[in-house]
């Protein structure tokens, strides 16, 4: 049986899992499965930015200022960011709308995508306001040794899950059930589990190397509308990996789906070694951002530090242990750059970076009320 | 270029400990913010409960949270920038 976009059977979405049940028929939030996912997308709406809202006028300045090797890095580190998402704006939606079976995950889902491709629109942005010919750094992201082997290893996962579920879903529904696509059924479990772990490591680890980069440049007051920009992505990304823990959680307790939870179980050492592979690829990629000269605050042996840090980090909030002994942050400026609270837009603070506009104190308790009298 | 570049903070690599503390019923004060009183550095990124960056695992006692955070935690697990005291806690964290 092949995708259908309009799932003419009655069934009951609470007996559903989230993958790889009935496809979804009626966009209906009245009754939800897992209300966290509307939580999400209610959150992510209320994150909404334009990249056109920050001003980048100085950061052109700041970077014909800089010396090569630092251009080298701060374009480098762009390009990854925008292989990472060009492959996030489109690769939820064609590897997991197909599969999905919760109205809620399934808008959850094209939700986190959009946000993606905002990101995407901001690196065009920042390209145009610092270079005066920016094709050529677009063009490079295909070219590039260094890149082209960050996007392999970054799409492998999504890939082989995309082929798996169109050889699936082109065949019989009599193949579907007969031994045959139980077997295959069972394979795209699996595939689909190590996508989420991938798209885990994408979002958790990747991207927070990369802000790290962005933010090490800001901390010097330079860059500082590309900085901007960075912590909204970094602000969404927070989000998009919640709902990737969560997904991988779910799946691991097995209510929502038992075999899941089986393969959750057969997958451990996989998991931890898709981890300690994108650790060893971020430090390489260290290495190539820093070939040619470090920069104060951050360089290679840093850099692989945070890396080593982070990577435990995201290892124990799924239960695995962690794989470098959980060192501390050698980084520990990121935090006030990864605070959301801070994260404003308006282009008159681009200059002043902690620079808070109509901040309102949002926490009440009784003790306020306590000289009123009526 | 390597040693010469490394700011300050950098200079102690050392890993982290895992830590129990206890804390007290404080009106109006997230147990994050306890903690950081009392000078511990917890890793924290939204300080609104979505990112969960600030997870860590109840030992004993009891907390809660005016809104219910977004973020994933299991079944000992509180997310310190979202939750109060209700009654005496020990979490253990790393730091």
């Amino acid at each position: 049986m092949s995708y259908q976009t309009f799932n003419q059977r009655d069934f009951n979405t609470f007996t559903q899992p989230m993958f790889f049940g009935e496809t979804v028929n009626v966009a209906r939030y009245d009754q939800q499965k897992y209300p966290i996912f509307e939580k999400l997308i209610e959150k992510q709406l209320s994150f909404f930015w334009r990249p056109e809202e920050v001003d980048l006028s100085r950061d052109r300045k700041d970077f014909i200022a800089l010396p090569d090797h630092e251009q080298h890095i701060f374009l480098s580190n762009l390009k990854y960011q925008t292989l990472l998402d060009s492959v996030q704006g489109r690769s939820p939606n064609v590897a997991l709308l197909p599969i999905v079976s919760l109205p809620e995950l399934e808008t959850w889902i094209e939700t986190w995508a959009f946000s993606e491709t905002i990101h995407s629109r901001s690196y065009t942005h920042i390209m145009r306001n610092v270079l005066t010919e920016p094709g050529a750094v677009f063009d490079d992201i295909v070219t590039n040794p260094a890149i082209v082997e960050r996007a392999t290893s970054v799409t492998r996962y999504y890939d082989e899950l995309i082929e798996a579920t169109q050889h699936f879903q082109t065949q019989s529904a009599e193949w579907q059930n007969g031994d045959e696509g139980r077997i295959a059924l069972r394979r795209l479990k699996r595939l689909l589990y190590r996508t989420m772990v991938s798209v885990n490591v994408l979002e958790a680890i990747r991207f927070y190397v990369s802000f790290a980069c962005s933010f090490a440049f800001a901390e010097r007051s330079k860059m500082e509308g590309n900085a901007k920009i960075i912590r909204l992505i970094a602000r969404d990304e927070a989000l998009h990996l919640t709902g990737t823990q969560h997904m991988l959680n779910l799946m691991a307790q097995g209510q929502d789906d038992p075999e899941m939870a089986e393969i959750a179980r057969e997958e451990r050492d996989t998991v931890v070694e898709i981890f300690r592979e994108a650790a060893r690829q971020e430090k390489d990629w260290a290495a190539y951002l820093f070939k040619d000269g470090s920069m104060i605050g951050l360089n290679t042996d840093i850099l692989g530090q945070y890396v080593d840090h982070i990577t435990d980090q995201r290892l124990t909030a799924l239960g695995f242990e962690p794989l470098f002994g959980q060192p501390k942050n050698p980084l520990p400026w990121m935090d006030a750059w990864l605070q959301s609270d801070s994260v404003q837009v308006a282009p008159q603070e681009t200059e002043i970076t902690t620079y808070l506009v109509g901040a309102i104190q949002s926490e009440v308790d009784t003790g306020a009320l306590e000289d009123f009298e009526l | 270029m390597t040693e010469t570049t490394r700011p300050p903070h950098t200079k102690d690599n050392s890993t982290t400990d895992a830590r129990r503390v206890t804390l007290f019923p404080e009106r109006g004060v997230t147990v994050l913010q306890q903690l950081e009183r009392k000078g511990y550095r917890i890793p924290f990124q939204c300080r609104e409960g979505y990112c969960g960056a600030c997870r860590m695992t109840l030992i004993k006692g009891r907390v809660e949270y005016p809104e219910e955070p977004l973020a994933f935690r299991g079944a000992n697990e509180v997310l310190a920038c979202s939750c109060k005291v209700v009654v005496d806690v020990t979490v253990e964290f790393r730091g």
